[in-house]
């Protein structure tokens, strides 16, 4: 018989489980009440209230235009420009990453392209927190009048990211067998034909789902991003926090309702990849 | 239609040698096979001739043009890999159509020789489904399709059929052996079933840590094996071995066992074979009969082993186990004395290295085969345990 | 050694049946085979009576002493595996005597001795005791696993394809000696396999299983000449048996007097002889439509009224390509089927 490793049952086990997930979905739960609470239910000198008595989409319009209901007019609350530059931020940094990662990635998987050491040296540039090492880049991309720009942000985030982009990818390619390049070859690709017409169709989801994840990372970076832009191209999470010290601070429905939007992102590509990535993590794990 | 030839090909894999000095010619519209246990080269072989694999020293030829560095997709040959590799993102149509829009022949002509292909291989309803949704035996015709489709010089194919249940393999030996002839292209075979290696091709390669053992046609493989690693590749039960002695005898082959002797009936050099040397006595259990009268050699009976259609029986031998096989019908019971009866036409001598000295090879008179112990009624000698 | 008894023996995984209700009986020291194709349900049948995996429903027996409340480690069980396990560092008399170095109390250096010799002698690995596993052959190899589990002189041995990865002359010479050996020893063996001549050559009683279900359970040459079904019929034989239409049948075929329906005759190739295309006693005229030579015998491959067939041929008389020949079908040896795959009479 198996062993059984001894567990909570019952009502314990509800318990347990009812903690957990309540320290995680807590602050969840009150962004996106308050971003629906009209500003009289924001903070009541009666308590909190915990589901809005009566909903609105006021902060969403706040947030999202110059005009704002805020007291405090000084400071602007219009996100939409921080916003877009998330986008385009997150995608071009999607982009490179892919472009240099996926070769990377077809390289190693099935050319073992520099040895067997290379993969954890990409490995282990992941291993290195970005913190670490965020103001000896600052000063690199201030020399190179790379600071405030969509293309210093683009090239530290594919930098940051390529690593996850070759891991990925590389068991997604490796998973392939290698007879479906080699039949492409002989059946008169060159090996670059064999790439793209052969092998890539073939790991379709996986490209996606690394895409996704990528895109999901850059999207959701708030250090990088808070040191390397000042006012061109301030993202989303950074204006955010901006917030915070402004006048604005006190404004809690429309931070909340920016918060949410900046959350359904990831948390909708999340989902749909979520199959994908453990696939992609785990499978270089086993022998085959 | 290509004759394939190979001059000296040796490949290396880091310390493994695969392949060793290997020198082949294979006929323009030739069925050939290659044969040999996990490990031998056969699919390193076949990579080679394909290119996808270069060797550090020899070369290839397809009809006497050196192709040796030439890029496989130029080559004009097809292969089909033992894992089927088909692209998985294409229907059947598309699999087939691939080498054909490399080639960047026509549309319509692509459609048709697909269609034609497809037709061949009875494959034609399966036209607009992909990989995943078709069984063993559809991927297998679809792989099939995809060398024929492209008419190449060669076709080469490893290990085809050995994914398949028994009796799709069965089907399938028959079609691949009509279609082989129906297209005429020369084909290169590797498997590791000696069943196929018989029943289909022109001549069989047998290999053996990459050199080669023999070249020749089953038949001859089946009957006049150079050596003992070719005598049991092919054969099931495989060939029984006789540790002899050989003896002098004025030219003649002479070789001596405590119950038999045997003779060639006219003058064989074997230098190998000097006197007292050991040597081996080979015969297959086929052609071994349980003696119905009381001639024959004294042997006890180890285990029986009843297929149904015919029993295998392992029988005592000495101090050898020798199989042979019996009619189901005959009631043999463990550890009962019988006597066996050698065919002489079929016997063969392989020297202590296992190398062919003589293969009566099914000719009559070739070999003289007497037992040492007298007939039944007198001292027989006591069987060892 | 033990008799084993499974009853209704039923085992599940979600929403699939894995083994149906399987009813088996094994007397002492037997040696019985449990044959099907892959995903037959064979190999959790041996799970379960080994005790890796519970039954869903259903009894196991050891000598009628019901196992269910046994686990595994108490089942006296030996197992021989496909991929042996075996430990490389340590020598063989290491392996070998693993089990009883296992034990408490720990048995004396000298039992322990004596009985791996015992074993070594048995499966023929005296001479390489003191090597290291490491540089043993495949074959040697298999013979360290198998030494193994006899040494711990289990109840039951249990065997999972052990020779597949053998090359095909040893496993030959492995069937004769597996096949000795257990009639010395005498123990009650349970041998898992999709190869039919593998069971068919060793074991006293065979159990084939397709789908999870038990379709007949007899001694070799039963199944052989008096299948219970279609499924057995067409597994079990080297060279494949012919199924065709009754009703195409010429009716000096039918016998009289027979109850249940005949839809499918079946006849093995073996019991065909080609005889001359005038012959008069030739059941059928067939064109041959390939000639295998498969050098004990040849396989030729007919065709009659849109059926394929298969006969065995002599090399002496081999037919060309393309001949009419005749076909004379062994009356005695003709077995019908009915349309639900069923022998009848």
């Amino acid at each position: 018989m198996t062993h059984r490793l001894p567990s909570l049952r019952g009502p314990a086990r509800a318990l347990a489980i009812a903690v957990v997930a309540g320290v995680f979905l807590a602050p969840l739960y009150w962004m996106i009440t308050m971003a629906f609470k009209p500003q009289a239910e924001w903070n009541p000198p009666g308590g909190t209230i915990w589901f809005p008595l009566h909903a609105t989409f006021a902060n969403f319009s706040a947030i999202l235009s110059s005009s704002g209901t805020s007291v405090f007019e000084a400071s602007p609350t219009n996100a939409t420009g921080p916003i877009e530059h998330s986008v385009i931020a997150a995608t071009g940094g999607t982009v490179l990453a892919l472009l240099i990662g996926v070769l990377a990635a077809y390289g190693i998987g099935r050319f073992r392209a520099g040895g067997r050491l290379l993969p954890f040296q990409v490995l282990q540039l992941r291993m290195f927190p970005p913190v670490a090492i965020i103001i000896p880049l600052l000063i690199m991309m201030a020399y190179l009048n790379l600071v405030d720009t969509y293309l210093g942000l683009w090239l530290v985030y594919a930098a940051v990211t390529f690593p996850f982009v070759v891991w990925l990818m590389r068991s997604f390619f490796q998973e392939l067998p290698r007879e479906i390049g080699e039949a492409a070859i002989v059946d008169g690709c060159t090996h670059w034909g064999a790439f793209f017409k052969a092998i890539l169709p073939n790991v379709k989801g996986g490209l996606a789902a690394t895409a996704l994840f990528v895109f999901i990372l850059n999207w959701s970076d708030f250090l990088i991003a808070l040191v390397l832009t000042s006012q061109n191209v301030v993202t989303a999470p950074v204006f955010l926090n901006s917030l915070q010290s402004a006048g604005a601070g006190q404004e809690y429905g429309p931070q909340a309702a920016l918060g949410l939007i900046l959350v359904l992102p990831p948390a909708i590509f999340g989902l749909l990849i979520q199959r994908y990535l453990v696939r992609g993590l785990t499978f270089g794990a086993i022998k085959q | 239609m290509a004759r394939i030839r190979l001059d000296g090909v040796t490949k290396s894999f880091g310390a493994v040698t695969a392949l060793r000095d290997i020198s082949l010619d294979i006929a323009d519209g030739e069925f050939f096979a290659i044969l040999g246990p996990p490990g031998a080269g056969k699919t390193t072989l076949l990579r080679t001739i394909v290119g996808l694999e270069t060797p550090e020293q020899g070369d290839v030829f397809a009809d006497e043009q050196r192709i040796t560095d030439v890029f496989p997709g130029d080559r004009n040959l097809a292969i089909m890999f033992q894992n089927l590799a088909l692209y998985p993102d294409k229907s059947v149509f598309g699999n087939l159509a691939f080498p054909l829009k490399r080639a960047k022949v026509p549309r319509q002509e692509i459609r048709r020789r697909v269609q034609e292909t497809a037709e061949k291989l009875h494959i034609e309803p399966l036209l607009g489904r992909k990989p995943a949704k078709l069984s063993g035996g559809e991927r297998q015709r679809v792989a099939l399709g995809r060398v024929l489709v492209r008419e190449a010089g060669a076709l080469l194919l490893d290990e085809p059929l050995s994914a398949l249940d028994a009796m799709l393999r069965l089907e399938m030996r028959v079609e691949l052996k009509r279609l082989q002839r129906e297209v005429g292209r020369t084909l290169i075979y590797v498997t590791h079933d000696q069943v196929e290696a018989m029943s289909m091709p022109d001549r069989v390669a047998v290999l053996r840590e990459g050199a080669l053992q023999q070249v020749d046609s089953p038949e001859n493989i089946y009957h006049r094996p150079a050596s003992r690693f070719v005598a049991t590749v092919i054969g099931s039960p495989p060939m029984n071995f006789i540790p002899a002695v050989a003896e002098a005898s004025n030219g003649h082959l002479r070789v001596v066992h405590e119950q038999f002797v045997m003779e060639s009936t006219a003058p064989v050099t074997a230098q190998r074979l000097a006197p007292g040397a050991p040597c081996f006595v080979g015969i297959r259990p086929e052609d071994i009969q349980v003696a119905v009268g009381g001639d024959g050699l004294a042997a006890r009976i180890y285990a029986t082993e009843p297929l149904g259609g015919e029993t295998v029986v392992d029988v005592r031998l000495g101090d050898r186990l020798v199989k042979l096989i019996a009619s189901p019908a005959l009631q043999l019971s463990i550890d009962a004395e019988i006597r066996i009866q050698f065919d002489p036409s079929r016997l063969h001598v392989f020297d202590g290295d296992g190398m062919t000295v003589l293969s009566a090879g099914g000719a009559q008179g070739v070999m003289r085969l007497e037992s040492r112990s007298r007939s039944v009624g007198d001292t027989d000698r006591p069987v060892g345990q | 050694m033990a008799s084993i008894r499974l009853e209704k023996l039923t085992k599940k995984f979600g929403g699939f049946t894995a083994v149906d209700a399987l009813e088996l009986s094994v007397d002492h020291g037997e040696f019985v085979a449990l044959l099907g194709p892959s995903g037959c349900g064979k190999t959790t049948t041996m799970n379960m009576i080994a005790g890796m995996e519970t039954p869903t429903t259903g009894e196991i027996y050891f000598d009628e002493r019901s196992m269910r409340d046994v686990p595994m480690g108490r089942r006296s069980v030996g197992f021989v595996f496909q991929n042996y396990a075996i430990f490389t560092r340590m020598t063989v008399h290491g392996n070998l005597s693993f089990g009883l170095r296992a034990r408490k109390p720990r048995p004396s250096r000298q039992d322990i001795d004596q009985e791996v010799k015992r074993v070594a002698k048995i499966v023929g690995l005296s001479t390489v005791l003191d090597r290291k596993a490491a540089s043993l052959s495949v074959n040697d190899l298999q013979k360290v696993a198998l030494g193994r589990s006899m040494i711990v002189k289990p109840a039951i041995f249990l065997l999972d394809e052990p020779f597949s990865n053998l090359d095909a002359a040893f496993r030959a010479y492995m069937r004769a000696e597996l096949k000795r050996l257990q009639h010395e020893i005498g123990q009650t063996m349970i041998y898992v396999t999709h190869d039919q001549v593998e069971a068919m050559s060793m074991a006293d009683r065979i159990a084939v299983m397709n789908r999870g279900e038990l379709q007949q359970f007899a001694p070799p040459l039963e199944l052989y000449t008096r299948p219970a079904n279609m499924f057995v019929a067409g597994f079990v034989g080297s060279t494949p048996i012919n199924f065709l239409p009754a009703e195409a049948m010429p009716p000096s075929l039918l016998r009289r007097a027979a109850n249940g329906d005949r839809r499918q005759l079946g006849i093995r190739p073996e019991y065909l002889t080609l005889v001359p295309r005038d012959a008069p006693e030739a059941t059928i005229r067939a064109t041959v439509r390939l000639v295998e030579p498969l050098g004990a015998k040849d396989v030729v491959h007919l065709e009659w009224n849109d059926h394929q067939m298969r006969a065995l041929g002599r090399p002496g008389q081999r037919p060309r390509l393309g001949d009419e020949v005749g076909v004379l079908f062994n009356p005695q040896q003709v077995l019908f089927f009915d349309d639900a795959g069923r022998a009848t009479a």
